[in-house]
C-alpha cells in the first residue's frame, strides 16, 4: 500500500513542480494570441521545458540534487498556494471531466510501469549514466560510461526523480516520461476545435492506444524526443495560423526543439530541420532569420563543446557520424539495394506503429479528398519529407545497414512520429469533415 | 433516489464509467493495482528479471546480500546472452583481469559440462562459492 501512496503523492509532486512558473493567465499575458487562448495544459508543458532547461544547468554545474529539488519545490507550492483559488475554479468549473481522466491516466500508467519494472537492453546503457547523478558523482564521470557521447539530459532527469521519491526507487524517475508523455497528448487535443468533452476524452484514448509502447518505458530516451516533438507542434499549428511574425512564439518553438538536443543525438537532427523550415516559412525580417539561423548552428555547436569541455566526450569525431555515403556513389546498384532495403523496413515501421498508418492517411485525405492545403500542411509535408530523406540519408550511409535498420529504425521513425499528429487533427478540423458538427 | 438524478447526469456516469473502463482494461490497471499491494518491491523485480533466468536479478540480489559483496570487484557474465545488472546494483564492474568475484548466470552446459571444463578457461582459477541451478558465485583462488 505504501508503494501505491507514493505513487499518488508523485503525481501531486510533478503537478506542483510543472505548475511553476507559468499559469495560463501569465502565459496568455505574454505572447496575447487573438484568435487562440492558451489553457493549463500548455502552461504545464511549457514548464516542464523550463524545467528540464533548469535541470540541465544544474547537471552541467553539478548542484546537489536533493537541494535543487528542495528549492524548486518550495518555490512552486508557494505559486501553486497562492494561486490556489485560480486552479480551484479553472479544474471546478471547465474541465473537471478532463483533469479527472488526465489523473486517472497518469495513475494507470505510472501503476503499469511499477508492476512491469523491466529495463529493455539500452535502458542498462542509460541507467549508467543516471547513476553518476544518483549517486552525486562530478558529470565528468560519464565519460566512464558506455556511449559517454551521448546526451545526458533525459538520464538527469531520471535520477532526479528516482532521488527525490520517498522510497528512493528506481521507476520513480522514469515516471517524468510519462508525465511528460502524457501532458503532451491532452495538450494536442487542445487543437481540436471539439468543446465536448467526451469526444476529447475518446480521442485522447484514440492517441494513447496508438502511441503508447511500454518498451519505450522501459529505460529508452524516446518518449522524450516524441513528447517534446508534440508540444512543439502545437505551437508551430498556432505560429501557421497567425501572421507568423511573432518573435516571441518563434523564440518558444526554437527553445522547445533545442532540448531535443540534449536528449538523444538524433534531436539535433530534428532541431536543425524543423528549426530551419520554420525560420524559412515566417514573415519576418531577412536579418531576423539569419539571426535564428546562426542561433541554430551556434546552439549545436555550444552543446558540443560543452559535452566536449564538460564530458571529455563528443558526437564530432565518432565513428557513428561518419557519414560515408559518397563511398558508395559510384556503386548505384549497391545504393538501390541499401535503398530497397530501407523503403521496406520502413514499411514494415508502419504497420508496427500504427499512428504512421493514421498520419499517411490524414495527408490522403487533406489531399485528395478535401483538396485543402493551408499553411499547416505545407509545413508538417515539408518536414516529413525532409525528415524522412534525412533518415533515408543517414542509414544508406552505414557499412552496418541491415543491423541498423533491424535494432533502430523503428525507434527513430517512431520518435518522430508525434510531430506529425497534428496533421491528423487539422483534418478533424476541417469544415467538411464529419467532427465538426459535433 | 433515482429520481433525483437526473437523466442527463445518469448519461454522463453511463459514458465516464464505460471510458473508465477501457482505461483500465488496456493498461491492466486492477491486476497491476492489485500485484502491487501484494507482492513487493524485491519480488515485482524478481518476477520480472526471474531468479536463476534472464537476467536473474533474484540471483544477483541473494548472492549480494548473502555475501556482503557491495563494493567488493566483481565480473559478471550471462551465458544466455542477456543484459548484465551490474548498475542495478551499484557494481562497478572490474577492469581487472582476475577480479576477487565472478558472477555467472545462465551456464550453458552439455552433458557432463561443467564450468570448469567450459569455453571459459579463466574459470579454473576460481571456487564455487554459491551455486543455484546454473548461476554460479565464483571466488578468485588467488
Amino acid at each position: 500500500m505504501i508503494e501505491i501512496a507514493n505513487i499518488i503523492l508523485q503525481i501531486f509532486i510533478f503537478f506542483i513542480i510543472f505548475s511553476f512558473p507559468l499559469n495560463k493567465r501569465i502565459l496568455n499575458n505574454i505572447f496575447y494570441f487573438k484568435n487562440v487562448s492558451l489553457g493549463f495544459f500548455d502552461s504545464h508543458a511549457i514548464n516542464i521545458i523550463f524545467f528540464s532547461y533548469f535541470s540541465l544547468f544544474t547537471s552541467l554545474l553539478s548542484i546537489d540534487q536533493k537541494l535543487f529539488f528542495k528549492v524548486y519545490f518550495c518555490i512552486s507550492l508557494i505559486f501553486v498556494l497562492l494561486n490556489i483559488n485560480f486552479y480551484y475554479q479553472k479544474i471546478k468549473k471547465e474541465n473537471f471531466v478532463i483533469f479527472f481522466f488526465f489523473f486517472v491516466i497518469i495513475f494507470s500508467i505510472f501503476i503499469f510501469i511499477a508492476q512491469n519494472l523491466r529495463l529493455e537492453w539500452d535502458g542498462h546503457v542509460w541507467i549508467s549514466k543516471a547513476l553518476i547523478f544518483f549517486n552525486n558523482e562530478q558529470i565528468s564521470n560519464l565519460n566512464e560510461t558506455i556511449h559517454s557521447e551521448y546526451p545526458h539530459l533525459g538520464t538527469y532527469l531520471w535520477a532526479f526523480f528516482w532521488n527525490n521519491s520517498f522510497l528512493k526507487l528506481e521507476y520513480f524517475g522514469r515516471f517524468y516520461y510519462v508525465y511528460l508523455y502524457v501532458v503532451s497528448i491532452f495538450l494536442i487535443l487542445e487543437i481540436l476545435n471539439v468543446k465536448n468533452n467526451f469526444i476529447k476524452i475518446i480521442l485522447i484514448i484514440f492517441c494513447i492506444l496508438l502511441t503508447f509502447e511500454p518498451y519505450y518505458f522501459a529505460g529508452y530516451q524516446e518518449y522524450l524526443i516524441f513528447s517534446t516533438l508534440i508540444i512543439a507542434s502545437r505551437y508551430i499549428y498556432i505560429y501557421n495560423l497567425s501572421e507568423r511574425k511573432n518573435i516571441k512564439l518563434i523564440f518558444l518553438i526554437f527553445l522547445i526543439l533545442y532540448i531535443n538536443c540534449w536528449f538523444k543525438n538524433e534531436g539535433k537532427l530534428y532541431f536543425i530541420l524543423f528549426s530551419i523550415v520554420t525560420i524559412y516559412m515566417s514573415n519576418i525580417q531577412k536579418y531576423k532569420k539569419l539571426f535564428f539561423l546562426f542561433l541554430v548552428f551556434f546552439f549545436i555547436f555550444l552543446q558540443s563543446v560543452l559535452q566536449n569541455y564538460l564530458i571529455n566526450a563528443s558526437l564530432l569525431g565518432q565513428e557513428a557520424l561518419q557519414i560515408n555515403i559518397l563511398k558508395y556513389i559510384n556503386d548505384i546498384e549497391f545504393l538501390f539495394l541499401k535503398l530497397f532495403k530501407i523503403i521496406l523496413n520502413m514499411i514494415v515501421v508502419y504497420i508496427k506503429h500504427p499512428l504512421w498508418i493514421v498520419i499517411f492517411l490524414s495527408i490522403f485525405i487533406q489531399i485528395f479528398l478535401l483538396k485543402t492545403t493551408n499553411l499547416n500542411t505545407k509545413y508538417f509535408l515539408i518536414c516529413l519529407t525532409l525528415n524522412l530523406l534525412s533518415i533515408i540519408g543517414v542509414y544508406a550511409s552505414f557499412d552496418n545497414i541491415d543491423l541498423m535498420l533491424k535494432l533502430t529504425l523503428d525507434r527513430v521513425l517512431f520518435q518522430t512520429s508525434g510531430f506529425y499528429l497534428v496533421i491528423f487533427f487539422s483534418v478533424l478540423n476541417n469544415k467538411k469533415f464529419l467532427i465538426k458538427r459535433l | 433516489m433515482i429520481k433525483f438524478i437526473k437523466h442527463k447526469d445518469i448519461k454522463y456516469v453511463g459514458i465516464i464509467l464505460i471510458i473508465l473502463l477501457i482505461i483500465f482494461k488496456f493498461f491492466n490497471t486492477p491486476y497491476n493495482f492489485y500485484s502491487i499491494l501484494i507482492w513487493n518491491y524485491e519480488k515485482r523485480m524478481q518476477q520480472n528479471y526471474g531468479f536463476c533466468k534472464n537476467e536473474s536479478w533474484g540471483f544477483y540480489n541473494y548472492v549480494i546480500q548473502k555475501f556482503d559483496l557491495k563494493n567488493k570487484e566483481i565480473d559478471v557474465i550471462n551465458d544466455e546472452g542477456h543484459s548484465t545488472l551490474e548498475n542495478l546494483f551499484g557494481i562497478k564492474k572490474s577492469k581487472n583481469n582476475n577480479p576477487d568475484y565472478l558472477i555467472l548466470t545462465n551456464y550453458q552446459s552439455e552433458n557432463s559440462n561443467t564450468i570448469f571444463n567450459s569455453k571459459y578457461e579463466f574459470l579454473k582459477n576460481y571456487k564455487i562459492l554459491y551455486r543455484k541451478n546454473n548461476c554460479y558465485l565464483l571466488k578468485s583462488n588467488d
